[in-house]
């Protein structure tokens, strides 16, 4: 059976969530090996082989932490080497974390071959994996496939559950030689980002998320506490220009979720700017076009949101009795939960 | 020594029009206005600034694309940057990030450079792994997705704020760096400097000027291949809950429905 190559995403060996997800796809297109690399790779193997890995490489040196991204490039190439000399190897599968987007990428053009990022589904097909990917801010929906090389496809949290599979798990270790441009950005400090013990932006399955219909950051509390009663993180909606940040900081939500789309890896995204009203940024932002009729201004100062000539009606901003401001749910898998 | 920026931009069709894709499914950039990637307003941003902090430097604006995406880089000279290079050639069309990859390394490579910045990802293609596949193809050290960024005496050094930890990062030149929509606000173009723009030199460039084959870019050159793109279907109304002093109750009813709870 054809072998899968599964970049496994840890924090000193505690395996990250979307890595257990991609297991779950890997086993529908073939045998999983994962790669574990930096501290903690063998003490993922145990999680790892519970979730269908029938291989852990492993390697760990002092490089991986010291430098940027180049010395995992390296080693993933030397586990890309090792398993496709010893057979078919059908595809390689990363997490759509930044960093490992950009191993993936490297790795894509040191092999020769195509890259998809950010799929959602995957699934065996006759010319390879085919990938869904959802675009334009999930306004469509694009089904592609790697046409040259091995598949290098990167695949966003929550795109698939994470399934129980019991397979060997041997671990090998991996021999790695780091190249010379390996050392090239050294990591001078890292400082682990603080952990407001809810779960991560990227990886929540919902997010609870206010704006400015909270009416203040004195208020943002209310948004928190229908997240903790979630068990998700909090985010904040966020404004062109970030307007409200500032405003907002004491609140300290979890992070901001809104444009760029780029910044945060949802499959979903719902806000609410102002109680009442539902909409996900795009449409919202299309129906103000078209309630304030076309942009007459030339086409190269034409850009984002025109100014606004009327200010949300104060009377809907932080309503509501029981405590209850704006909150919108961004969930997966139940399209129209948003109220 | 001078200086020598190369800022790679794109331009993007508006996230506010209508975005869609074209019958042989690639972005339809004819049909919706196109403008700067607002991304990579924040790259040209930290290239002004840091030529302001270098004693010499020259900052040029370079983008892949079809005629139109002369105006991101007007928008970007008149933000201040020094010159412009427009790679165009009808072979380009429907390229993906490999083919587009290596044109931007031989443009960059030909124009000469010291440091080559990008914004973190396209506004339409959304994939963030450019910057990192430039650095691969030349060669150089990637110090990516900074949300500060400062160049001192040959060595760049900034801060990465990743998933689980924020890191300092430094490498020497030349380099490619990538920055965040957190580095800094862009700036708008003033009068004089939308005027300026105006005569500031564009250097056009053609694949043969660049030495690649046809065959390496465009739809066919393409190592991905898109199947198909589906419109999302319109979504059905939600339920609008009102308070009468007992929304809460409704609220957590609706979500025990749900089984978000």
């Amino acid at each position: 059976m054809a072998e899968v190559l599964v970049y496994v995403d840890h924090v000193d060996g505690a395996v990250r969530k979307p890595t257990l997800e991609l297991l779950t796809l890997a086993r529908r297109i073939g045998e999983p090996v994962a790669v574990a690399l930096g501290n903690g790779a063998e003490a993922t193997a145990e999680v790892l082989a519970e979730h269908g890995a029938v291989k852990v490489l492993t390697a760990d040196a002092p490089e991986f932490a010291d430098y940027l991204v180049v010395p995992k490039v390296d080693a993933l190439q030397a586990a890309y080497e090792a398993v496709s000399a010893g057979g078919s190897l059908a595809a390689v599968l990363v997490p759509s974390s930044a960093e490992a987007k950009e191993i993936a990428a490297r790795l894509a053009v040191r092999i020769g071959s195509g890259i998809i990022t950010d799929a959602v589904d995957l699934e065996a097909g006759q010319e390879g994996p085919v990938a869904t990917q959802a675009v334009f801010a999930a306004s469509y929906t694009t089904k592609s496939r790697v046409s040259k090389g091995t598949p290098v496809i990167t695949v966003k949290p929550n795109s698939a559950p994470v399934e129980a599979a019991p397979a060997a798990g041997a671990v090998e270790a991996l021999t790695v030689s780091f190249g010379e441009k390996s050392t090239g950005t050294k990591v001078v400090s890292r400082t682990p980002r603080e952990s407001t013990g809810r779960p991560e932006l990227t990886e929540a399955a919902i997010v609870v998320s206010g704006g400015r219909g909270v009416n203040g950051a004195e208020n943002f509390h209310v948004i928190e506490e229908l997240a903790d009663s979630l068990g998700a993180p909090s985010a904040l909606a966020r404004r062109r220009r970030r307007r409200l940040v500032p405003a907002l900081q004491p609140g300290r939500p979890d992070r901001q979720v809104g444009l760029p789309a780029a910044v945060h890896r949802l499959r979903h995204l719902r806000r609410d700017p102002a109680p009442g009203r539902h909409a996900d940024l795009e449409d919202d932002r299309r129906r103000q076009q078209g309630r304030r009729g076309p942009d007459l201004r030339p086409r190269r100062l034409r850009r984002g949101r025109r100014p606004l000539h009327g200010r949300p009606a104060a009377d809907r901003r932080g309503q509501g009795p029981q405590g209850l401001t704006c909150a919108s749910l961004a969930a997966p898998q139940s399209a129209g939960a948003v109220w | 020594m001078s200086l020598r920026i190369v800022v790679c931009v794109k331009y993007v069709p508006d996230a506010t029009g209508d975005r869609h894709f074209a019958d042989d499914l690639t972005v339809d950039r004819d049909d919706v206005d196109g403008l700067l990637s607002e991304l990579d307003e924040y790259a040209v941003e930290q290239a002004l600034q840091i030529a302001d902090e270098a004693d010499d430097a020259e900052i040029t604006v370079l983008t892949v694309g079809p005629e139109d995406a002369k105006d991101a880089l007007r928008k970007a000279l008149s933000m201040g940057a020094d010159k412009a290079v427009h790679v165009e050639d009808d072979d380009l069309h429907g390229t993906d990030v490999m083919g587009t990859s290596l044109v931007l390394a031989k443009a960059i490579e030909q124009t000469g450079y010291d440091l080559v910045i990008t914004g973190m990802a396209s506004t339409d293609g959304t994939m963030g792994v450019l910057p990192a596949i430039l650095a691969e193809r030349l060669g150089v050290p990637q110090v990516t997705l900074l949300s500060e960024v400062s160049v001192e005496d040959g060595v760049v050094k900034g801060r990465r704020d990743g998933d689980s930890a924020s890191e300092q990062l430094e490498a020497s030149l030349p380099a490619v760096v990538s920055v965040t929509d957190q580095s800094g606000e862009a700036r708008y173009p003033s009068f004089k400097g939308i005027m300026a723009a105006k005569k500031k030199p564009v250097q056009s460039l053609d694949l043969d000027d660049l030495g690649i084959d046809a065959d390496e870019v465009g739809l066919e050159g393409s190592w991905t291949q898109v199947d198909s793109a589906t419109e999302r279907p319109a979504r059905t109304a939600g339920s609008i809950l009102k308070d009468e002093g007992e929304g809460g109750k409704q609220l957590a009813e609706f979500l025990a429905g749900q089984k978000f709870i």
